[in-house]
């Protein structure tokens, strides 16, 4: 019943028509082969090798990814440097990262994504214009070129490249003002599977030898705005709330609030905590690949903002906070 | 039935029950395997497997190799907790709804604006627990491929 279910959900994804070649319009519309490359994504089965390249960061990893039983399973191995891999289910999610002799588990139990998103396109509008570009290849498939061109200097551009025939993002580019590559994620090879007869493909392969160290586990649940001391203003345009949880930091006195937000395809999170005397407060701005970061102190609260967006909307979003006397 | 299966592995099911779903389980291949694969997915989450697809055998044989004890030992019950309940990943998603689409507040009683504080960098190593938790949460319209790829290329970074 298993496979039954897996291949009806991939039957039903071949025979949507917007997913064939067909010259109905469907394959015309970047708008439409946006909401189907978000559904494929979460949707298909396939197992590939992706390279991502950020500044002077080259990384090759394998993907596997499945959907059983209408839950998504994805393994992500990194190939190069010291061993590491993430085992994810849905957002819960396991890291193995080998650190000198030593295996480090990191664990963290997200609980399921927010339902009852707008879709895609109607999100991504009021921040980008969308073009449909030509063909390319990439990782042996015939892709689409998507280009996503920002509206305002809240964000980058993305040239994206999706899977002619299921719809799979095959490669994003995000640019910046002057066409710059700030990152790049794109299959070198991929191929389309059918679900797995088992799952022990869903397990991970670090040096059995090493003795595995438990990370201290945050605790994140979904949180509610009441009491609050602060409150949120204007957001950047196109921007919007996608969820809200308290995280328990192992070593820190008061909850972590985070706040995430999104304009469809860049997202940010602000981070809101009591300041703690045992901790340095943070204030200033850096760069950790497309990630900016900027911290500020205001009415005894650490303000940390962090997203894959110019400088300018990290820093609008910390100033968003004000406090209530 | 597999229902029945998330729900006896999350131990939410009394005697009788779980005697009748243990005895299906015994005696339908495809049941079991479904079993194995529910306890493969938990073994993963909860950051034990480590013991690899050929522990059942290396444990039968060292088994095998160590000496046999006669007398009986101390009586344990091992329970491990299944702490990702399967029945929650296998019923349907929980609706959660869709909050606060306006982020506008108009609230008067907000008077402190932030002063022009930030400026200068911030040491990385400080900032890296807030990264990784920003990598954890972000949402690419449902295109999550990158935030996957981001998650593990700096999960090692130093703290």
């Amino acid at each position: 019943m298993r496979n039954c279910l897996a291949s009806c959900i991939f039957c039903c994804v071949l025979a949507t028509p917007a997913w064939g070649a067909g010259p109905d319009g469907a394959q015309d519309d970047p708008w439409i082969l946006l909401e189907k490359a978000g559904q494929a994504a979460r949707h298909l089965n396939y197992r590939g090798v992706f390279v991502y390249q950020s500044g002077r960061v080259v990384n090759a990893m394998q993907i596997t990814h499945v959907n059983h039983a209408n839950d998504e399973f994805a393994r992500v191995i990194l190939l190069d440097g010291a061993p590491r891999e993430m085992l994810r289910q849905g957002r819960d999610a396991v890291i193995y990262d080998t650190r000198n002799e030593k295996v480090v588990v990191d664990r963290r139990m997200l609980g399921t994504f927010p339902a009852a998103l707008p879709e895609l396109s109607t999100f991504l509008r009021t921040g980008y214009q969308a073009r449909l570009g030509g063909p390319e290849r990439v990782g042996g498939r015939d892709g689409v070129v998507i280009h996503l061109e920002p509206r305002d200097r809240y964000r980058y551009g993305c040239r994206l490249a999706v899977d002619r025939e299921s719809g799979l993002l095959l490669k994003s580019v995000m640019l910046g003002e002057r066409n710059d590559v700030i990152e790049q994620v794109a299959f070198s090879q991929v191929a389309l599977m059918p679900e797995p007869d088992d799952m022990n493909w869903f397990r991970p392969e670090i040096d059995y030898g090493k003795p595995y160290v438990m990370r201290p586990e945050e605790k994140v649940m979904s949180a509610a705005s009441a009491g609050d001391r602060w409150i949120l203003g204007q957001l950047p345009p196109g921007y919007r709330q996608i969820d809200r949880v308290q995280r328990n930091v192992p070593g820190k006195a008061h909850p972590v609030t985070q706040m995430i937000f999104s304009d469809g395809i860049a997202s940010v999170s602000l981070f809101v905590e009591p300041l703690d005397p045992a901790v340095p407060r943070r204030v200033g701005h850096m760069l950790q690949g497309a990630t900016h970061v900027y911290a500020n102190v205001v009415e005894g609260h650490q303000l940390v903002v962090a997203g894959e967006v110019p400088a300018i909307t990290v820093r609008q979003i910390a100033h968003a906070v004000s406090f209530r006397k | 039935m597999k229902e029945q299966i998330s729900v006896l592995m999350d131990e939410e099911m009394d005697a009788q029950s779980s005697a009748r779903v243990a005895r299906k389980l015994t005696s339908d291949p495809e049941l079991y395997d479904c079993w194995k694969t529910y306890h493969a997915i938990g073994d993963a989450l909860r950051g034990q497997g480590q013991f690899g697809p050929d522990f059942r055998q290396r444990m039968a044989d060292r088994l095998a190799a160590e000496p046999v004890v006669l007398a009986p030992g101390p009586r344990r019950v091992f329970r491990a907790p299944f702490l990702l309940p399967v029945a929650a990943s296998v019923a349907a998603a929980v609706f959660v709804g869709w909050v606060a689409l306006s982020q506008v507040s108009r609230d008067p009683a907000a008077v402190v604006v932030q002063p022009e504080l930030a400026a200068g960098e911030l040491p990385p190593d400080a900032m890296n627990p807030y990264l990784r938790a920003h990598h954890e949460l972000a949402w690419a319209g449902g295109m999550q491929q990158a935030v996957d790829v981001r998650r593990v290329a700096y999960a090692g970074a130093a703290e």
